[in-house]
């Protein structure tokens, strides 16, 4: 590799774009700069690639949590609006890596529509998760035991806390249920 | 508010006109010595290479060490006191 003073400025110009370096006209008081820049550039040999390098993030197991607040005026909202009861099971994820981000999403939905619609019946809450999101009681909890090793929080503490949540929606909305039947009862002139 | 020196502010107050090196934020007595040796004996000049530099920070920073021995911070003050007087006045 001849020196690099001796190329001329458009060289070293070319020279410079070929490595990526940003770099001004090639002037007497620039010269040297460049120069020094260059035989860095190529020590290190960091030519940069023609192809763009896209690489994932492998993320390690990452909980994510969302604070759950307990529905206090459940009693007064619509009942079709239940989209609290997901919240529940929808708050812990497990991100295996970013490209499974679209299974997550893609498994939530079917589960959003079901508690929706079948609200007449008793909901069956199930958690979300992204591997086995079809109906897998069974599965779910050993799956939790699993997400939960890295996050720290019991498994069995979150079931109990899901089941309570449940027991205590349920119990309102059958009161609910009741006391539709007869509003006016009370109210007699 | 940004930390600026009174020296900058003093200087991106003005037109530079015949300034010397050591107007410059960051450049004292013994940076701006070493740069008149080099032939920058004023600020414009100065300005000259950091527009030859296309007012890149990096280079502007690398060439500034490497002529003159200025630190981080030094590099840092000169760069952003040239590039806020270029910012009103050029």
């Amino acid at each position: 590799m001849s020196s690099l003073s001796t190329k001329s400025a458009a060289e070293l110009s070319k020279l410079l774009d070929e490595y990526g370096i940003k770099h001004g006209p090639i002037v007497d008081t620039t010269r040297k700069l460049y120069e020094k820049k260059l035989t860095e550039a190529m020590a290190k040999g960091t030519k940069p690639p023609s192809s763009d390098k896209t690489y994932y993030r492998e993320e390690q197991e990452e909980i994510e949590y969302v604070t759950y607040h307990p529905p206090l005026n459940m009693a007064s909202h619509n009942v079709s609006r239940q989209i609290t009861p997901y919240s529940v099971f929808g708050f812990c994820r497990t991100r295996r890596s970013r490209i499974a981000e679209d299974d997550i999403d893609n498994a939530d939905e079917p589960i959003i529509s079901r508690t929706q619609t079948t609200y007449q019946s008793a909901p069956r809450f199930r958690p979300a998760y992204p591997s086995k999101s079809s109906q897998q009681d069974a599965s779910s909890v050993p799956a939790k035991s699993e997400a939960s090793k890295s996050g720290g929080v019991p498994g069995w503490l979150r079931v109990l806390v899901f089941v309570v949540i449940a027991v205590f929606l349920y119990f309102v909305y059958s009161n609910m249920e009741s006391a539709e039947q007869s509003p006016f009862g009370k109210i007699d002139s | 508010m940004s930390s600026t020196s009174q020296k900058h502010k003093e200087f991106v107050a003005e037109p530079m006109g015949e300034k010397s090196v050591m107007a410059l934020a960051g450049i004292g007595e013994v940076l701006g010595k070493r740069l008149e040796e080099k032939g920058f004996d004023k600020a414009y000049v100065v300005l000259g290479q950091f527009l030859v530099l296309k007012k890149d920070e990096e280079l502007f920073r690398d060439w500034l060490k490497d002529t003159c021995g200025a630190n981080v911070k030094q590099q840092g003050d000169c760069y952003g006191c040239l590039r806020e007087w270029c910012d009103s006045f050029l």
